[in-house]
């Protein structure tokens, strides 16, 4: 009987909690239209430097997003497993969406050396003063939610899908997908959109 | 031992969802992800079209992302996040529009004869 009153309170405080998450990732979504309208508005200020993002490989850009798809994807099958109380499942698939997610910052950051050396940094011009914030930023996010992963993935591995775990999978589930949605508009609006 | 329905944050009113979902939703993502970029190497139509067309599958895909990834839906528990969800557009409608019009007009005015690039 007392259990069961615990758990009706559990239940309010979660629909609060993840309403809660929901709202940091709505006002996170803010921080970037910010990020979005200044390079909007600084895109054009190359400073007599060539346009170099006109000039960006991409195929490598499709792959970068391929990979990020996939990974919100492979994240799905982990919350697939969290309802079956595969334990196992859940891990291996987190661990195969880190990889897809170390793979994409890998190939963002190496992009980023490769401008970077070639004269292209972000004290070039304000165009890729505003690029470097907005794709660095992104970025950042990811490699945090990748750190974040690795301690969801520990603490699996330690105390198994128990209502505290499956709340964090909820919140870090969230938060890959709203990456990937954030990365559909730098695609679009940096690269594509800059391409043509 | 508890059971499965109550193993589940019992508040969030989450669905279990399939793999035919998640499969569906990708599957969607990766076609409209291929369009735009099909659409700008392969550029058959004018810029303006192109820009117009690429906003709008962008938005699109955000829907879908946001239905199949992130389960945004309008039922009871789902209501709730649905409306945070439009005020933020709204914000930021306002925020990049806005950003965009006044330095568009700064540029008018600041330039004489506005000048889109260097």
């Amino acid at each position: 009987m007392a259990n069961h009153s615990l758990e009706h309170d559990h239940s309010h405080s979660d629909t609060t909690d993840v309403f809660g998450f929901w709202i940091y990732i709505l006002s996170d979504c803010i921080l970037f239209a910010t990020l979005f309208a200044v390079f909007a508005v600084l895109r054009n200020n190359f400073f007599g430097k060539p346009d170099i993002i006109k000039f960006t490989d991409i195929s490598y850009v499709l792959i970068e997003t391929m990979v990020l798809l996939t990974s919100s994807f492979t994240f799905g099958l982990s919350i697939i497993s969290l309802y079956k109380n595969k334990l196992r499942s859940v891990i291996n698939w987190l661990i195969v969406t880190f990889l897809l997610g170390a793979v994409f910052v890998g190939m963002e950051v190496s992009e980023f050396i490769n401008l970077y050396h070639e004269g292209f940094g972000w004290q070039a011009n304000a165009a890729m003063s505003s690029f470097f914030t907005l794709v660095g930023t992104h970025g950042l996010h990811v490699s945090i939610g990748l750190i974040w992963m690795l301690a969801v993935i520990y603490q699996l591995s330690k105390f198994g899908l128990n209502d505290a775990m499956k709340r964090r999978m909820t919140y870090l589930g969230l938060f890959w997908a709203f990456l990937d949605i954030i990365w559909i508009f730098v695609f679009t609006i940096v690269y594509l959109m800059g391409i043509l | 031992m508890t059971t499965n329905t109550h193993s589940l944050p019992s508040g969030t009113d989450w669905p279990k969802k399939s793999l035919r979902h998640y499969v569906i939703g990708y599957l969607l993502c990766v076609a409209m992800t291929f369009i735009s970029f099909g659409l700008v190497k392969y550029t058959p139509f004018n810029k303006s079209i192109i820009y117009l067309a690429l906003a709008f599958f962008a938005v699109i895909q955000m829907i879908f992302q946001a239905v199949y990834f992130l389960g945004l839906k309008s039922n009871r528990d789902g209501r709730w996040n649905v409306l945070p969800f439009i005020f933020t557009i709204v914000i930021i409608t306002f925020l990049v529009g806005g950003s965009l019009w006044i330095m568009h007009d700064l540029n008018v005015l600041t330039m004489g004869m506005y000048m889109s690039s260097n």
